[in-house]
């Protein structure tokens, strides 16, 4: 019983962890039609800045989110002037920032060098500590990365449903001309998106910069994941993104609990390809349905 | 098929000459005594070429852009180093091993993937990524193929009329290039292609015309599996120590993609073209000890390729072939003249040809006139939107609705300069 | 609804039925069509033509129904296979292969189609079919460089080049000015000559009268009436589906 207790925690405490990460580029992806590769990049920099304020400043990592946070913002604000300005589709997306990422990953190879950089374990009590609730333990990062998690995606959530910014970016992409025709103004709101998007990667990046030894491929590994989690998830559904997340996660907590740890990261993405096969419109709805054939 | 058609014999013969002169090299190199690392470079050359043209006969010509060139590579890069490490086979036996586990993995990939109802490039493009990674996860945690620790590839017995390892990967890399080239050529000039043209244009119509569309993908995702696999299976060889990070890294993609993109992938020679250019600049660049900086300097090159080369280089030397091999040869032998290695003249004479090659017209003599589609079916002339906005001027074509006087179909060439 | 020849119609359809969701887009529709035809296909939007000629060129599958081409039964074949049978389709907004020339577009689909017959020589093929609808003097632009007049000429050439024995034309005269629409009447009816069975999906009620010796109507998805055009439209459920109930 304590195991499946603790075999659940664990799930959800990845759960928070990668719908984080992945809600911002479940949002490019489905509403400003950008596959945004640079994503991680963006969140391995702002870990690295959580790294460098915390290890040489020494800041408290968690309020470094006051720098990653706009830096987040910022540098998706600067994407998406960038594929607007150039009129990139879909697809060139992920090509150029392909390119970003690996420009970004050679730059953060110069300033860091390939040695691996971790806060020092007395600067970094949220990753020592933990949340013990009766039998089950919880690393105090991972729980406040869920709630963070939980925060983020229900706001953005709301954002969509019940704000006019949201209802406006939706009613375009559904129907880009009659949205125009009504005075939405795209640009701006697609802005507001996309600034989002590049907060929520700050915010990972603290929690990454806590939780992991960095290098600058370190973020490699988290890609397939990360995208499994978006495409399972419906685009742009900041709930569907949540539930999977937990799909992915309690698989990956399911393995490395029951069968060999190191199969983890393989299971997630075996569910990936299997619900690619079977429903690759994802496990969950996208928000909006696209007026296309 | 009119064999005359496919293989215009004045081509032919361009080709087998400096085929003839790349065999003859090591030979050359043996009596004159020119820097060995010559050879070791052109091997690598080769081996790019090989892996671009296997990723854009598959990606290029049928438009489903892959990530996932690491699964064949690496495939075939553990199956020769698992062979040829635990179970003693020479080298050469197992290159056909490797070709059949790289076509294994394409075509139970292309099973599952073009299956698919809604396909879409994006997912085509983070489904290989997906297997890529997969099998890389997979090689990593089953010991019975790697297990994480990696594996040592010792020496491999292989013929002694091959020579030395440098010479003998020197041979088998320029083969398998030859292969690979020959078969993206062969594809390019056949209903074959013609067909994955039009799938990579539009694959309902290409289907409703008559296209068998899901068999065409799978035998090409299938042939270039098989030569990335191969490939990847010799130059094991060459690495010595294969790792899953080796293997199934980010790194090969990366590397076709950008070589593919540039060079143009709508040609058979843009991978090569690319493969050339980019492998030279990264050999000067490394050994420069500017590894970092060249990873953004081709980033920054793939990005502008993306947004501003459609075609990539070969649209561009299709349509004006001369004056940009003329600035390589002179950049090349001014350089090497005066004194600096052969590979750091190549790469000036490159520099001094992609200039000249940008130059836009004008500052250029006048065109008389050019062919487009005086070469074979679906042959050169697809120089579409690459990086000249000369635009096509329409003069007398476009007047009201009037019937158009049809050309004389003897002479398909037409004037379309100024 | 078929009529007494159903033995000897090329294209023989009975009871299609292809629904979306709770919608029946074709609702047990009978179609006959024979050799050397020219059929007139027309309703009002949302009627199911478009429906009609994806399910019978493969595009879509059927839900039920049975589709006889040559005696031959197509309704669970790929569309490639039913081209290989000699069907072909034009698209009502032209879609050329963006990056192939006009020339590579026509020769594209001598390549491809119908099996049989084969043509001798790939290039000839597609010279004629470029000279036939009025292309060789462009044969090597791009397509977006041509008219849209020119691209509809392109949709009807490379429809031609696989060889089919039943064409269908979706639109294909739509937004044509006049000397245009004269001149692509014409066409059609030489192709017509050429023996090939066709059927004209079209809203210009003059294109119809001019061309086609046979009429179906359809509304929601069902025949409402079939035969010489001028009596088909003056039937009521015709006039109705048109007008509305008024003026019945």
């Amino acid at each position: 019983m304590t195991v499946l207790l603790q075999t659940l925690a664990t799930g959800v405490a990845l759960a928070g962890l990668y719908s984080i990460f992945a809600i911002g580029l479940s949002l490019g992806w489905g509403l400003l039609h950008t596959i945004n590769f640079a994503h991680f990049s963006f969140v391995l920099l702002s870990a690295y800045v959580t790294y460098e304020l915390s290890a040489t400043g020494g800041w408290d990592p968690l309020t470094t989110i006051v720098v990653t946070v706009p830096l987040g913002a910022l540098l998706g604000l600067g994407l998406q002037l960038f594929v607007t300005t150039f009129k990139i589709d879909v697809f060139g997306t992920l090509i150029v920032t392909f390119g970003l990422f690996l420009m970004f990953e050679a730059g953060m190879a110069m300033q860091w060098s390939a040695d691996l950089r971790r806060i020092p374990a007395e600067l970094n009590p949220y990753f020592t500590s933990a949340l013990v609730i009766g039998p089950i333990r919880v690393s105090m990062l991972l729980a406040i990365s869920t709630v963070m998690a939980l925060v983020t995606c229900l706001g953005v959530w709301w954002l969509l449903q019940h704000t006019a910014t949201g209802r406006g970016i939706r009613a375009f992409v559904q129907e880009p001309e009659m949205a125009a025709a009504f005075g939405v103004n795209y640009r701006s709101l697609a802005l507001v998106i996309a600034g989002i998007g590049g907060a929520t990667a700050g915010l990972t990046g603290t929690v990454l910069g806590m939780y992991l030894s960095l290098t600058p491929t370190i973020i490699e590994v988290w890609i397939a994941v990360v995208f499994a989690v978006v495409l399972l998830g419906g685009l742009a559904n900041p709930i569907g993104v949540m539930g999977s997340a937990f799909v992915i996660g309690m698989v990956e907590s399911v393995t490395r609990q029951f069968a060999d740890p190191a199969l983890a990261r393989l299971a997630a993405l075996v569910v990936l390809i299997i619900a690619l096969v079977f429903r690759p419109e994802g496990l969950f709805k996208r928000l909006v349905e696209e007026a296309r054939e | 098929m009119n064999l005359r058609r496919i293989f215009p014999p004045r081509v032919v013969a361009v080709w087998l000459v400096i085929y003839v002169a790349l065999l003859l090299l090591p030979t050359v190199q043996g009596i004159t005594g020119f820097p060995l690392y010559n050879l070791i470079f052109l091997y690598l050359v080769f081996f790019w070429i090989t892996q671009a043209t296997s990723w854009n006969i598959l990606s290029g010509y049928s438009g489903y852009f892959s990530f996932g060139q690491a699964a064949f590579y690496g495939g075939g890069m553990y199956t020769t180093t698992i062979l040829g490490s635990r179970y003693d086979w020479d080298l050469l036996p197992t290159l056909p091993v490797a070709a059949l586990v790289g076509a294994g993995i394409a075509f139970l990939t292309g099973l599952l993937v073009f299956r698919l109802r809604k396909l879409s490039g994006e997912i085509f493009a983070l489904f290989t990524l997906a297997v890529a990674l997969g099998i890389g996860a997979l090689v990593q945690n089953w010991r019975v193929l790697d297990g994480g620790r990696g594996i040592v590839l010792g020496q491999l017995d292989y013929p002694d009329l091959l020579g030395d390892t440098t010479e003998m990967l020197y041979y088998l890399g320029l083969t398998l290039a030859v292969i690979a080239l020959l078969a993206a050529y062969v594809v390019q000039r056949s209903r074959f292609g013609a067909g994955l043209f039009a799938i990579r244009d539009d694959e309902k119509v290409a289907e409703a015309i008559g296209v068998p569309t899901f068999r065409y993908k799978m035998l090409i995702f299938t042939v270039s599996g098989a030569l990335a696999a191969a490939s990847g299976g010799l130059h094991a060889v060459q690495v010595g120590f294969i790792s899953t990070d080796v293997g199934f890294g980010l790194r090969v993609a990366v590397f076709v993609i950008l070589m593919s993109v540039v060079g143009g992938r709508r040609h058979w020679f843009g991978p090569l073209l690319g493969a050339v250019l980019i492998q030279t600049v990264t050999d000067r660049m490394a050994g420069a000890g500017y590894a970092e900086a060249n990873q953004i300097v081709l980033a920054a090159v793939l990005i502008a390729a993306t947004l501003f080369l459609r075609g990539g280089i070969s649209a561009r030397l299709v349509e004006r072939p001369l004056p940009p091999v003329l600035g390589f040869v002179l950049g090349f032998v001014g350089t090497f003249v005066a004194g600096y290695p052969a590979i750091t003249a190549a790469a000036w004479g490159m520099a001094v040809g992609l200039v000249v090659l940008f130059v836009p017209d004008r500052f250029l003599p006048q065109r008389r006139s050019w062919t487009r589609g005086g070469s074979a079916p679906g042959g050169d002339g697809d120089g579409s939107g690459a990086g000249t906005d000369d635009g096509i001027e329409d003069g007398h074509r476009i007047e009201g609705d009037e019937v158009i006087e049809p050309s004389d179909p003897a002479s398909p060439t037409k004037e379309t300069g100024r | 609804m078929s009529t007494t020849q159903t033995s000897t119609a090329l294209l023989s359809c009975h009871g299609l039925v292809k629904t979306f969701g709770g919608l029946h887009a074709v609702d047990g529709v009978d179609f006959d069509l024979y050799e050397g035809e020219i059929r007139g296909l027309v309703g009002p939007n949302g009627s199911g033509k478009s429906t009609m000629i994806n399910v019978l060129s493969g595009h879509l599958t059927l839900d039920d129904g049975q589709i006889r081409l040559d005696g031959v039964a197509t309704e669970r074949l790929q569309p490639h296979r039913i081209a290989e049978l000699g069907m072909a389709r034009t698209y009502q907004i032209p879609r050329p292969f963006g990056t192939l020339t006009v020339r590579e577009n026509v020769e594209v689909a001598a390549h491809f189609g119908a099996s049989e017959p084969q043509p001798d020589d790939v290039h000839d093929e597609a010279q004629r079919w470029l000279e036939f609808v009025g292309l060789a003097g462009v044969a090597d632009e791009l397509p977006d460089t041509i008219t849209l007049h020119q691209r509809k000429l392109l949709e009807l050439g490379r429809a031609l080049a696989t060889r089919p024995r039943v064409l269908f034309l979706d639109e294909v005269l739509a937004g044509l000015n006049p000397r245009e629409l004269a001149h692509g009447i014409d066409l059609v009816r030489r192709i017509g000559s050429l023996g090939v069975s066709i059927v004209v999906v079209e809203h210009l009620m003059r294109v119809i009268l001019d061309l086609c010796e046979h009429l179906t109507v359809l509304n929601f998805g069902k025949v409402i009436a079939q035969g010489e055009p001028e009596a088909c439209l003056r039937e009521d459920a015709v006039v109705k589906a048109y007008l509305g109930d008024a003026h019945a």
